[in-house]
């Protein structure tokens, strides 16, 4: 599964915390890592690649990271903020 | 450098009223401040993201509004704020705004009005009688069904500096910045340093976020400051982006070798303009401010001019 940001998205991303929103929508707030995997998702990739690199960067396994990565690519999608191919 | 807890309360302040949390927070994260409070650090960062949770809801407004404008076939900048965010900072979660900024070309002000208030938007303030928007005003504010504020400016500022303004001058090039996906113009570099001076000179609420973007427009995005002082002669406006330069630089303690500041202070200003500007600084009510255009503005308009200023109440 490849991920992309969705093309009509509004955010900032800082340290620790994310918001999104589109033009006619109310913001969506993420703390924590959701940051990382947005600057991760600035170019498509696939979802082995984001779960690696944040395990890499937290010095952690996949296995403990897929499934947050996976629940919150889930919640991106709902959101209209990700698309995905593949 | 650290902050000192004798320092919180003024800092705080600044935070909160002129939307400095960004540069506080990333000079934080990295390093560059240290912030032993640790309480002061939690309440920093909320801020901050409140802050930039306003900007994104904002953002989304300046999108529906240019989908408004452009299918009215109005020609319109994004200013200020959200502008400067992301085309002079170096990522645009340092630069927060409160506000929606657009410049409408005057020849297409009256059909900006009609779009927005067509499509529901309202303006609150009672527009002054006659033509006195187009003639001499600084704009109009607009607000949402959901309480946000879009101002929309005819000029860069009422009075002295502003009715001799044309504004024609700063649409003949334009810039842009791309917000979900759709392409939203701005002024270029240097126009966007001149609107930047009149608000550090004249404008509402200018504390040192206004001189800090001057600052970034001429040492970072490197505008044509040339080009600034080239248009604000046109205007009879020189003073205006020389006090910007000179207080920007004073108070942020710049390099005073800087051409941009040497050629602010090269630059004489003159009484009637100095007086002017001290309306503005001491942030006199809006007649007070009105009045300075008295002497820029032909003699034959005078008598409207004022008789319009007598009819309204501030």
């Amino acid at each position: 599964m490849i991920w992309s940001r969705a093309g009509n998205v509004l955010w900032r991303s800082v340290p620790g915390y994310l918001v999104l929103a589109t033009d006619g929508g109310t913001p969506s707030e993420v703390f924590g890592s959701g940051s990382e995997v947005w600057e991760l998702l600035q170019h498509p990739v696939e979802t082995e690649a984001l779960v690696t690199a944040l395990a890499e960067a937290y010095s952690t396994t996949v296995e403990l990271v897929r499934p947050a990565v996976e629940r919150l690519l889930e919640q991106l999608l709902a959101g209209g903020y990700v698309e995905q191919t593949g | 450098m650290a902050l000192q807890a004798d320092e919180v309360t003024t800092v705080s302040h600044l935070l909160q009223y002129d939307s400095l949390s960004g540069f506080l927070a990333v000079a934080a994260i990295d390093s560059a401040v240290s912030i032993p409070d640790e309480a002061f650090l939690a309440g920093l960062m909320d801020l901050w993201h409140q802050q930039l949770r306003a900007c994104v809801i904002l953002e989304a407004l300046v999108v529906r509004v240019a989908t408004l404008l452009d299918d009215a076939a109005v020609e319109w900048r994004l200013t200020k704020g959200a502008a400067v965010a992301h085309l002079d900072y170096p990522n645009p979660a340092v630069r927060t705004f409160g506000d929606v900024d657009l410049v409408v070309h005057p020849a297409h002000w009256d059909a900006a009005i009609e779009a927005l208030l067509a499509s529901g938007y309202t303006r609150p303030a009672r527009a002054l009688p006659g033509d006195y928007d187009d003639r001499y005003g600084k704009g109009a504010t607009f607000t949402t069904p959901d309480g946000l504020e879009i101002d929309l400016h005819r000029r860069f500022a009422i009075g002295r500096f502003g009715v001799t303004s044309r504004m024609e001058q700063v649409f003949e090039s334009r810039d842009s910045v791309v917000l979900a996906g759709r392409s939203i113009p701005t002024f270029c570099a240097s126009d966007r340093l001149l609107h930047a001076c009149y608000h550090a000179s004249l404008g509402g609420y200018r504390y040192l976020r206004a001189l800090r973007d001057v600052a970034q427009l001429i040492l970072v995005t490197g505008a044509d400051w040339a080009d600034a002082f080239s248009v604000a002669r046109d205007w009879r406006a020189e003073p205006v982006v020389a006090s910007a330069i000179i207080e920007c630089w004073q108070r942020l303690q710049l390099d005073t070798a800087h051409p941009a500041y040497q050629r602010a202070i090269a630059r004489p200003i003159s009484r009637a303009d100095l007086r002017a500007l001290e309306v503005f600084r001491t942030e006199r009510p809006f007649r007070a401010k009105a009045l300075t255009a008295i002497g820029a503005m032909p003699v034959l308009d005078v008598p409207r001019y004022l008789w319009t200023l007598v009819s309204h109440r501030d």
